[in-house]
């Protein structure tokens, strides 16, 4: 009996103990929620299927939503190459563009100045006023 | 007297505008700023380090509520649980308001610690020694029980997420025989330490944030400007009425966690957060904008900083990371914090305490009066304000290691996470405070097995180890019970 | 009216940020005085010469710890600002920690834009098997020795019943039924001088004795001593300057320690080392000390590393910078690239063999 309220903590495998307890709650933990589900979806009368929920909104905002994804990549794997101060420039301004649209000469030119304004700041700020390693 | 001059409050209200700045910034902490000033006290003497130093460090610690309440997304780990109650209340146009409350309950945090380690240091650090593993453990564990009372109604699947967190948490080396655990060949190098806290923290709150809004096309969240001004509650300090108990309990709180070396500062709030919760005359209001959960929040992150002074000053050890960076602008000027410290240097310690009063009081006058401005953030279009989110977000990210691509990687990919998680309906809050405390559970239960020789009896061997087994249990007990009595509540409904 | 408003927040932040630069611009000239003189002399030394691989330049200093407070960043610190002070270059200690820090040095160019400067657990991660052999010595330069940090000293609580590691030995051998403790962490120098001083042990009073003296995996200085006061260890292992505090006259009992043994001499204490107790490692005495180097890229060119060495020698002769080491109880100890070279190779060899022949501390933290 003793030895079941026993852990014992063997220095090459100690890494290794709290992840196996953790993991083992977890499942436990995932297979309530499963069986919650599934009781809900019977008392409900339908069955249980993801079909029913959609992963996305009504008329989801493709452009800004994937766009916003692929400018995040292209920024990340950019920064070291491009350095910190022209790549935000360059992408703070497409962000802008792509959240705010290109509706006129005067909403271009607002993002022209935000990405102008924070990323120069920013650049002088920390990365000299502060001397904080930037990319 | 030569302590303080016209010198030391310059520097004094540097320290504190920049410390603002830095925990107002996402992604950029109060330790950050300390470690980026400490090289430049080379050039001062010890007093005004000091003045400097404790500056920055109130600074940042309270600027962290600014984008909490304004945007949703907590500017330090410690402004966590600020935004729960904050930013529903500037949703329904409150900002002006939620953040003078805010500014308020910091300075009485800050003055409460202050005040503790003015006359209680050496008790208190001698409480702090008797505080072993196993204690230890029990206080992060009692601290996780927030997760069980925030997510009402969706217990288990608020359990889960903070499993998932510590889970997460794990992976990288084990401090005691750096060897990896779930990490891939290809990231050996970069997950060697694991995933650092801010590009986790920005992620999930930032980053998935911006995907969401993304997604429904950057529309303003708020009505037109007008009908804002409108609802606004005016901040009055009858605001504070019948807060009392709240701030004094969540400033003791958030003090003894900051005396307690080698508990994360983040727990500060967490915990008193969920005592607040547990106290409260009306618990159902607490994450929907309720002045308690806000000034308990704020109160308990100030009360941490004169609470971490206690140990580095009194044992040299240092209470949280910002004191660990501290002890080394003592260093510097030749001087040993540690049991000998205060009585030796007699001085020093009162500009200390000067020092931290004075920069309380900076603090809420800076923050007090201009937050009118400030709260005008809120009113820029989402589309305007993303762009420059992102772009600070990437700086706190690659500064968390002072300059690692890898985090902003990791930045991008807790973004993707935290919107995923909100989709299949796996709630962000309780994964990321699985996460800050997952590190130091494992830590804590680990030495306290290695102490024990592998019996789990040691968890229940020691006289405050029952005390904290009560909380704990009381706490899960009203967390299930609320949690019931909310699950009937929508299915009456 | 929505521009009017932008407009007006932009122009708040612009002022914001140049009150910003002005409080800090005052700063930065209050600092210039103290940093003159040095800067004046070394302004028109550098000059006369010719071109430099560092002028003018941005130097990131990598550093293999993510303390802001331990002795890796007050050295790599203290070198760096006389250094650039030297060379004219705008150094920048980054904290990373040893992963990244190997990395940087890994896949850094060799042009003198990163460097680093770090202790023997450059290599000692290789040899205890924690990073693999693309980050050995072999894939790097290495520069010139910078520092040394001699303080490593084993400290008990001051009412123990021994005073020197050889008491322990001696204490344990006369009380069958005690253990001694010792906290030392895992893969790093505490290892080593522990795994020296068990070998001494069970050389000198056999396995049974050996087998009490316990390792327990401790953390950071600060978790050691707090594993010391609360009793969970009797031994701690760590840099003497952070302890020396807890051993002086008038610090509560609770508190108290007392040093055991110096691994190496320290100029003007007189706490007995492991030589002079007599503790030795396969006959010969065994002292350790840290040493700090500068360490490059692979493809680094030889004139950066002269450079290096030119400078680093300057300033081993400032006065002003051994008395800054001094204060933080560390040494100079300048020793040119080359032999510093072969010295860390052999240091290297000699401890992986050490750690090799080493009992796995599996066995060694068995109670």
């Amino acid at each position: 009996m003793a030895e079941l309220f026993k852990i014992n903590v063997i220095y090459s495998t100690s890494h290794l103990v709290v992840p196996k307890i953790v993991t083992g709650i977890l499942i436990i933990l995932g297979l309530i929620i499963l069986v919650q589900e599934f009781m809900k979806k019977k008392k409900e009368g339908t069955t249980f299927s993801f079909k029913d929920k959609k992963f996305f909104e009504e008329n989801y905002d493709k452009i800004k939503f994937w766009g916003s994804l692929v400018l995040f990549v292209l920024y990340i794997a950019l920064l070291d190459i491009l350095g910190f101060l022209i790549s935000g420039l360059i992408f703070v301004f497409l962000f802008n563009v792509l959240f705010a649209g290109t509706k006129n000469i005067k909403s271009i030119m607002v993002s022209g100045i935000i990405s102008i304004v924070s990323s120069v700041s920013i650049w002088y700020v920390f990365g000299t006023l502060f001397n904080i390693t930037l990319p | 007297m030569a302590i303080f001059g016209i010198t030391q409050f310059l520097v004094a209200l540097l320290g504190v505008v920049v410390g603002i700045i830095f925990g107002a910034i996402p992604g950029m902490t109060a330790t950050m700023a300390v470690a980026i000033f400490l090289p430049l006290t080379y050039a001062y003497d010890l007093n005004t380090s000091i003045f400097l130093l404790l500056g920055l460090y109130v600074g940042g610690i309270s600027g962290g509520l600014i984008p909490a309440i304004l945007i949703n997304i907590p500017g330090t780990p410690s402004s966590i649980t600020t935004g729960f109650d904050g930013h529903p209340m500037a949703k329904r146009g409150e900002a002006e308001r939620a953040l003078k409350i805010g500014i308020t309950a910091s300075l009485l945090g800050g003055i409460f610690s202050l005040v503790c380690l003015w006359l209680f240091t050496p008790p208190l650090a001698r409480v702090a020694i008797n505080f072993s593993a196993v204690e230890k453990f029990l206080i992060i564990l009692f601290a996780l029980t927030i997760i069980a009372a925030l997510s009402k109604g969706n217990m288990i699947r608020g359990v889960f997420a903070g499993f998932l967190g510590v889970l997460v948490a794990l992976v990288g080396a084990f401090g005691d025989n750096n060897k990896l655990r779930m990490v891939p060949d290809m990231f050996k190098i970069d997950l060697m330490g694991g995933f650092e806290l801010l590009p986790v923290l920005i992620g999930l709150f930032a980053i998935s944030q911006m995907f969401e809004q993304a997604e429904i096309g950057m529309r303003r969240e708020h009505g037109p400007d007008g009908e804002l001004e409108k609802s606004t509650r005016k901040f009055s300090f009858k605001d504070f009425k019948g807060q009392l108990v709240n701030v004094i309990r969540s400033s003791g709180i958030g003090t003894f966690v900051g005396v307690l070396p080698g508990v994360g500062g983040s727990a500060a709030s967490l915990l008193a957060y969920a005592q607040t919760k547990n106290f409260s005359k009306k618990p159902e209001e607490l994450g929907k904008g309720a002045v308690e959960g806000l000034v308990s929040s704020e109160s308990a992150n100030n009360g941490l900083t004169g609470g971490a002074l206690i140990p580095l000053l009194s044992l040299g050890i240092p209470g949280d990371s910002t004191t660990a960076v501290l002890i080394g602008a003592f260093m510097l000027q030749g001087i040993q914090v540690g049991p000998l410290f205060i009585t030796q240097n007699p001085d020093i310690w009162n500009v200390i305490l000067i020092a931290l009063l004075l920069c309380n009081i900076l603090m809420f006058v800076v923050m007090f009066y201009p937050i009118k401005f400030i709260s005008k953030i809120i009113n820029i279009p989402p589309a305007r304000l993303y762009p420059v989110i992102i772009i600070m977000c990437i700086v706190g990210a690659y500064t968390s290691r002072s300059g690692n691509m890898f985090d902003v990687w990791s930045l991008l990919l807790f973004g993707i996470i935290g919107y995923v998680f909100s989709k299949i309906g796996i709630p962000s809050a309780p994964f990321l405070i699985g996460f800050i405390l997952g590190g130091d559970l494992e830590k804590y239960f680990i030495d306290a097995l290695k102490g024990s020789g592998g019996n789990l009896g040691v968890f229940f061997s020691r006289p405050i180890g029952w005390i904290i087994w009560m909380l704990i249990l009381a706490s899960i007990a009203y967390a299930v019970w609320d949690n019931n009595k909310a699950k009937k509540a929508a299915e009456l409904a | 009216m929505k521009m009017k408003k932008l407009l007006s927040l932009g122009m708040a932040m612009v002022l914001g940020l140049g009150a910003l630069t002005g409080c800090a611009g005052t700063k930065t000239s209050e600092q210039a005085p103290a940093a003159s003189e040095a800067s004046d002399a070394s302004a028109d030394k550098g000059g006369s010469e010719k071109s430099s691989a560092f002028d003018k330049k941005r130097v990131r200093v990598v550093i293999g710890s993510t303390s802001t407070s331990g002795d890796s960043f007050m050295v790599a610190d203290t070198v760096t600002r006389f250094l650039s002070k030297e060379l004219n270059f705008n150094g920048k200690v980054d904290a990373v920690g040893a992963a990244a820090a190997l990395d940087a040095i890994k896949s850094g160019k060799g042009d003198g834009s990163t460097i680093m400067i770090f202790h023997d657990m450059t290599y000692l991660g290789v040899a205890f098997d924690a990073f693999d052999e693309t980050y050995a010595l072999e894939n790097m330069v290495v520069g010139p020795r910078v520092g040394i940090n001699p303080g490593a000293a084993f400290a008990a609580k001051a009412d123990a019943p021994y005073n020197t590691m050889k008491e322990i030995a001696e204490y344990l051998k006369a009380n069958p039924d005690q253990k001694a403790r010792v906290a030392v962490e895992a893969g790093g120098v505490s290892h080593i001088a522990f795994i020296s001083y068990y070998e001494w042990v069970k050389e000198n009073y056999g396995e049974d004795v050996a087998k009490r003296v316990v390792v327990i995996v401790g953390g950071s200085t600060a978790e050691k001593s707090q594993m010391l006061w609360d009793g969970n260890c009797d031994v701690i292992f760590a840099d003497y300057s952070s302890l020396k505090q807890y051993t002086e006259e008038g610090v509560e009992a609770k508190l108290k320690m007392k040093f055991t043994g110096l691994l190496d001499k320290i100029e003007g204490v007189d706490i007995p080392t492991f030589a002079d107790q007599g503790i030795t490692l396969n006959g010969e005495p065994f002292s350790f000390s840290k040493e700090f180097l500068i360490y490059l890229p692979k493809d680094t060119p030889q004139e950066i590393v002269d450079e290096l060495d030119a400078a680093a020698k300057k300033i081993s002769e400032d006065p002003a910078f051994v008395e800054e080491m001094k204060k933080l109880t560390y040494a100079a100890g300048y020793m040119p690239s080359a032999e510093a070279k072969v010295h860390i190779y052999q240091k290297r060899d000699a401890l992986t063999e050490l750690i090799n022949e080493a009992p796995p501390l599996d066995d060694l933290t068995v109670q």
